[in-house]
């Protein structure tokens, strides 16, 4: 069964997109991102070092993956635009993960000005991927004015979290026109798998398998996470009940 | 600002090169090394620009590059 991911005009086999940053050396990196299966990797545009040498994320992983970069740590529309246009004259892709943070302690996405500086950047022609609050209303506007995902987090970035409030997921989710990604929050596999069972086309993370004690393993368990997910979501839980409902039959029980 | 000064990636120094090429070799930086992309004043220049648009007094210079992100 053909059940790719599909994102503006491109597919992708694998539904879970992971990060590169906080892992303990870049061999862990490497090996893990290999492990996860993700297509879609996540880096960042940062000032270069002017005194040392340091190796290029193009030449360690460019050739390999889609990477997607993102507008990490920006706080206001001009600097997100800003670094979202570097970044595409750096990588040469128009695609960015639009983070505009409101609050150093929280992380938590400004919604306001990540809703401006969407819609100046697909003016600009880019392909927006938002990361944004687990609301309804803010979901539904960056889809309006043409983002190509919306990317709600599960919990605050790093937190581990998982997901605080899945009814609001599960009603992005039956909403939205465009994918779902589950970015941020995700803690251990069972966060990502339930992401998936609540309908999320994908789940972005990073921290989760960087700073686990196994890095390469814990990219597989989530590579493993997601598929479940995406499958017990295609094949349709069985509804909850209140009471027992026996599975062997009824009929032929002996001493009855 | 004194007419001889730049900013570069937020610091203040005095400049010699000419264009922005000069200005990543003298820095170090070969100008094909790929991922490099500069911004002067809030815009982007692209790489094709790189030998004629001149540096001036007063430019602030962004240069980044890829790294490690989620």
């Amino acid at each position: 069964m053909s059940d790719k991911l599909q994102i503006s005009n491109k597919y992708f086999n694998s539904r879970l997109l992971i990060g590169t940053a906080g892992y303990p050396n870049q061999q862990i990196m490497l090996d893990a991102v290999s492990s996860s299966g993700a297509e879609i990797v996540t880096v960042s545009i940062r000032r270069i070092s002017l005194d040392a040498y340091s190796e290029s994320m193009i030449d360690l992983i460019g050739d390999k993956y889609h990477l997607l970069p993102n507008t990490a740590g920006c706080a206001t529309v001009n600097d997100a635009v800003l670094t979202a246009q570097l970044a595409r004259e750096s990588l040469q892709t128009n695609w960015i993960k639009l983070e505009i943070i409101g609050d150093r302690e929280t992380l938590y996405p400004d919604s306001n000005q990540l809703v401006i500086a969407a819609e100046e950047l697909i003016k600009d022609n880019f392909i927006v991927l938002p990361y944004c609050t687990d609301d309804p209303i803010i979901c539904q506007k960056l889809q309006d004015i043409g983002c190509a995902a919306v990317m709600p987090l599960g919990s605050p970035i790093g937190s581990g979290m998982g997901i605080c409030n899945p009814y609001n997921i599960e009603m992005i989710c039956k909403r939205s026109n465009v994918p779902v990604v589950l970015d941020a929050g995700v803690g251990t596999a069972s966060d990502a798998t339930l992401a998936m069972e609540l309908g999320c086309d994908a789940v972005l993370l990073n921290s989760a398998v960087s700073k686990s004690i196994n890095p390469v393993s814990m990219a597989k368990a989530m590579r493993d996470a997601v598929t479940a997910g995406r499958l017990a979501s295609l094949s349709g839980r069985i509804p909850k009940r209140k009471y027992a409902e026996p599975s062997s039959p009824r009929l032929g029980l002996i001493g009855s | 600002m004194n007419n001889s000064k730049i900013i570069v990636n937020g610091k203040l120094e005095t400049f010699t090169a000419k264009n922005i090429s000069g200005l990543l070799l003298q820095k170090g930086i070969t100008p094909d090394m790929k991922g490099i992309a500069v911004a002067i004043n809030g815009v982007v220049v692209p790489r094709d620009f790189w030998k004629t648009r001149n540096i001036t007094s007063g430019d602030e210079v962004e240069i980044v590059k890829p790294f490690k992100g989620g």
